[in-house]
Parts: structure tokens; sequence; C-alpha cells
């Protein structure tokens, strides 16, 4: 009974890191970037948002002004990797550790803010569930259109082709530089996005907020490809499964807690959940896949 | 695929069917969740005491009472571990340190929430203490500490102390707030030593014994784990170090007992549960701290220490 009532819970934070998820799907898989700027840029977005929000802004003022403050923040990492020739996963640490100074001065020296929901009208929030998952689920699916939209532009080709071979790219004329800071731009605005959702769904903004935040992007995008592949491999479906994985991620999270399993296991556990969601696919493929034979290789006599 | 889903699905309604037999009591036993921001030496301690004294009231009032003890280890996770707490419709949520405070007070209004080892109410809620939240507070009363430093040291106007906390900690900023203001009434400069990991503290806490005349440390979970590098650095430089908890590197400290804190707030659960008091009933409690003095180190920098 108490699990199927913390089902709402976990589907609505599911959702929001799910969002979080598509951020990294775009620097990781689109761009081929492992961006570890998301761990501060998460943070920056909750605390914009979260003083934005404490301040009388409108919420939906404060989401919009996140995205813009994550861009920004990705924009630098694109600088410093393209412009100042910086490895990317080292400008994204850079850029991390410098994003913890601005999340300080953003929140006023301290490290932790309340965001009321009883006195600021706040776009989602943990004590309305259901509701909070009809919002998320909202903004998640007019994300996935503009970014569907986008992506199948001709300028949004090419930084899908950046991502998969910038040599040919930049052999076609495309503006490999000018691609990988965008991408990292819209990636990183995307996590601020999800990080405002956050600051509101659990009611504060802590600095800490974002540490670990790319392992739980990540572990998202392989349990939702793992299953969103073998159904249709095309690009809103693989959005939908990384959506969906964070979803999967935090209802182990919740079953965990609710079986009342030692809490100092989370972490273990929910890696071995990542691991059997990677390693069944590898292994049906392997051990139980249909061996081929001597037909299946020579052809058959077709064109003898 | 199919048969596996519908046998994961059958298995969790049993699991379900189980928990929900379990908890079909009448108001003889009572689950209370408590969410501990992380482990660590004070937090363990205020929850022992706060178990301890709400199985001792339960016991004299012979109900039986069942604890959901998790430990998050981070701030995101409170809310999810609140989540699983609100979904149980535990009948009270004790949340130990601030973001589990601020996790619970945002998830419900009708569950009562205690917190423990949060330092401010008025500042953590800007906007008010919700009806259905109170608890106890490790505030130790800043205007002694500072001026215990005062006489002690003899501190004068244009005298410069150091403040040493991390930024990470929620609490640590507004302990250095309170302080700077009785100091500034007073006319001494205040400057304050942050650091974030604990790879920088050396730097820093050299950089702070240099300057200033005497190192003030609140209650700081991250300079407590590792306050002897500071003890060494201020020892070698003679500069007397104040904690605002019991330390062996200090001087003298202001300290509150944290097992005593969470007993505290164990007995204003049972006075929630058993008596049906509602939160909004309770003030904010704090518990008189212990002032205590090393006398090897005072007299090494003779500093006397007063005869109380």
């Amino acid at each position: 009974m108490g699990f199927l009532n913390a089902i709402p819970g976990a589907v609505a934070q599911g959702l929001i890191w799910g969002l979080m998820a598509i951020g990294v799907y775009i620097s990781y898989k689109i761009l081929d970037i492992a961006d570890l700027t998301v761990d501060g840029s998460i943070c920056t977005g909750a605390c914009v948002a979260g003083v934005l929000i404490t301040n009388g802004v409108p919420a939906w003022v404060a989401v919009i002004a996140a995205f813009i403050a994550g861009a920004v923040a990705g924009t630098v990492t694109g600088l410093l990797h393209t412009f100042m020739g910086i490895p990317s996963i080292l400008a994204g640490i850079l850029t991390q550790l410098m994003l913890y100074s601005v999340n300080l001065k953003i929140l006023g020296g301290k490290s932790f803010l309340l965001v009321d929901s009883r006195s600021h009208t706040l776009m989602l929030n943990q004590i309305n569930n259901p509701m909070a998952i009809l919002v998320a689920g909202l903004i998640i699916a007019a994300l996935i259109v503009v970014l569907w939209l986008f992506f199948y532009t001709e300028f949004g080709l090419t930084l899908k082709s950046t991502g998969d071979n910038p040599d040919m790219s930049r052999a076609q004329g495309v503006n490999v530089n000018f691609n990988k800071v965008l991408g990292l731009a819209i990636s990183n605005g995307v996590v601020a996005l999800a990080g405002s959702l956050l600051t509101q769904y659990q009611g504060f903004a802590d600095i800490n907020m974002g540490r670990g935040a790319i392992v739980i992007g990540l572990a998202a995008i392989f349990i939702g490809l793992s299953v969103s592949l073998k159904i249709k491999p095309n690009f809103v479906v693989s959005l939908i499964g990384v959506v969906g994985g964070g979803i999967v991620y935090y209802l182990v999270y919740t079953f965990v807690i609710i079986l009342g399993l030692d809490t100092d296991l989370l972490k273990m556990l929910s890696a071995l959940v990542v691991a059997i969601f990677l390693a069944v696919p590898y292994l049906k493929g392997k051990y139980f896949a249909k061996k081929p034979t001597l037909e299946d290789v020579m052809g058959g006599d077709s064109n003898a | 695929m199919k048969k596996t889903l519908t046998l994961l699905l059958a298995l969790t309604l049993c699991v379900c069917a189980l928990g929900t037999l379990a908890s079909c009591g009448d108001k003889n036993s009572y689950t209370i969740g408590i969410c501990q921001l992380m482990k660590h030496e004070s937090l363990d301690k205020a929850t022992e005491g706060f178990i301890k004294a709400v199985e001792e009231e339960m016991e004299k009032a012979g109900k039986t009472v069942t604890f959901d003890t998790q430990v998050p280890g981070e701030a995101n996770l409170c809310a999810t571990v609140i989540g699983a707490f609100t979904a149980k419709n535990v009948d009270l949520i004790m949340a130990n340190a601030t973001p589990a405070l601020a996790a619970a007070a945002n998830a419900t209004a009708t569950i009562p929430v205690l917190g423990t080892s949060v330092t401010d109410y008025n500042d953590t809620f800007k906007s008010g203490i919700p009806s259905n939240v109170s608890g106890t507070s490790d505030a130790v009363p800043f205007g002694d500490q500072a001026q215990m430093m005062i006489d002690t040291l003899g501190l004068e106007a244009g005298d410069k102390v150091g403040v040493l906390y991390c930024s990470n900690e929620s609490n640590s900023a507004f302990q250095y707030e309170q302080v700077k203001t009785y100091f500034d009434s007073k006319g001494i400069v205040v400057e304050k030593y942050t650091f974030s990991e604990t790879t920088e503290l050396q730097t820093v806490v050299t950089a702070a014994a240099d300057a200033c005349r005497a190192i003030y440390v609140p209650s700081d979970n991250t300079v407590a784990n590792n306050d002897t590098v500071v003890g060494t650095v201020c020892d070698s430089k003679n500069v007397p170090v104040y904690t605002s908890y019991p330390s062996a590197i200090a001087y003298a400290s202001l300290g509150i007992d944290y097992y005593q804190l969470g007993y505290e707030t164990g007995k204003m659960a049972a006075d929630i549960l058993l008596n049906g008091k509602s939160p909004a009933d309770l003030e904010v409690k704090v518990i008189t701290p212990t002032m205590s003095y090393n006398d090897e180190l005072c007299a090494k920098l003779g500093i006397t220490v007063p005869a109380n």
C-alpha cells in the first residue's frame, strides 16, 4: 500500500530528473561530449529560480531565466573548449568549479534557500504530486516537440553531424566550433530548466544539489535507451525513453526506501539496477542469440 | 517480457498487501519517520536521543512505536525519503538537519513535523513557521560566546577575529552573521574565512591564523570532522580557537549536547502523539549550552580561566 502511494511522488521526481537527462543526452549522445558542467548548471538553475521566486518574480519567468543561466554556463564550457583548446572533459570540470562560487553568490553567501510553496505560487510542488506530474509532463512534451523540430532543421542536422563526425562535417563547411558551443548551451539550458523545476518541487535550493547529477543523467539515459532502442531507434522515442529511464531510477529508489532496506546501500542498489539494464541486452545478444548457420553467412544460392 | 512484467506486478501487490495488513492497527501503535540528512556524530546522537525519549514515553503510556530511520546522505534525496513517509502516512516526521526539515515542511501540511539540529527556524522559514512544524534548535547564545572571547582575551576595538566555516553548511553563515553583529557593536573587526572542500581547509586556516587574534568556529560539521588540522595550525601560531561545539582543540567552547537535543525533541513528539498537542502549540526549544575551558591550552597562552 505504501509503495502504491509513493508511486506518484517517484514518477514526479523521475520526470524532473528525466528532463535533466534529456539535457545530458544532447551533450553526451548527440554532441559526443562528456559534459561535467551539468553538476554545476543544475544547481545554477535551481538557485536562479529560487532567488527570483522568493523575490516575487512569477514562476514561469524564473524558469525561463534559469534556462538562460544554464545556457550561459554551457557557452562558457563551449568557449573554454573551442576557443581555448581545453579538452571537453576538463572544460566541463572548470566551469563546474566556477559555478560553485557563482551559485554561492546567487544565494547571497548562504548555502541554502527555502522556496516556500505557501507564500509563492509555484508551477509544481511535492504537496500535490498528480499536479506535478501533469505540469512536468507537459513541459517535457513541449520541450521534446521543440527539440524535434530544431534538430530536423538544416542547422539542427549539422549539430547532429558535428557530434557524429566532426572532421567530415568540417569538410562539408559546417562551423564545428560554433555548433559545439551552441549544443552545450542548449544542453545546459535544459539541465538548468530541470533544476528550476526541482527547486520548486522540493521547496528549497541547496548549494550541493548538483553533486552526482551527471551520474543520474547517464543512468537514466542508459536505462531508457536499453528499452527504447528496441522499440524504435528514432529521436523522439529515444528522448521519451530517457525520461522513462529517469522514472525507473526513482521508482527503484522509492522501492528500496519503502522496503526498509538499509539506505546506506541505496547508491549501490541503483548502480546495480543500471548495470542490469545495460548487461541484459548485451548478454542476450552474446549467449542467447540464434547462432548464424552456413546458409546465413553464404547467402544461399540465389546468385550462384 | 509480458510474463515477467505480470510476475513483477503480482509480487509488488503481494508485498503491498502484506504491508497493509501490518499497518492495519488502532491508535495503540504509531509510526514515526526519521529523516536524518547524513551520517554524522552530532546528528546520529540527536536521532539516538530522540528514539530513546519516544520509546520511554510510549512505554509509560502502554503503546508501541515503530521508527523508520532513513539517512539519505544528500539534500536531493530528502524529497524522495519524505515522499516515502507521506505515502506510508506516518504519524509524525522527525527531520534531522535543515534540508530534511525543508523537504518535510514542503511535502506535507498535515503530518506533524519536528526538526532538530537546525539553528534558526525563523531564518529558515522566512514567511513564518508552518503550523505543522516545530522542533528544537541547536543555537547557542552567540552574544555570550562573543563576550566570553572578549573577556578572556581582552579584545579591544580594532582587534581582528576570524570566523572559520564551510560554505556548504546551511547553518554556518547564519551563525557567522549573528556573531558578527555582536562583535561589530564592540568595534571588533570580524572576517570570515570560508572553504568548500576539506582540501582547502589548511590553507584557509593558515591565512586566518596569520591575520587574526582569535578564531571562532561555529557548529560546522565539516570543520568539526577535521578540526585537528585547525588545532595544529593555530597552536603553532599561538592563536586561540573558540568553538560552538565540544572540541578537543578549543581553548574554550560553548556547546550543546546533541543527544540531549534529540531527547527533548522526542519528548515533544510524545506530547504531540499521546497528548494530542499540535506543533503550532509547541514553541521551538533550545537547550542550555555548557561552557568548558581547556585548562592546558589556556595556560599556554596565559588566558585566565574565569572561576565559574
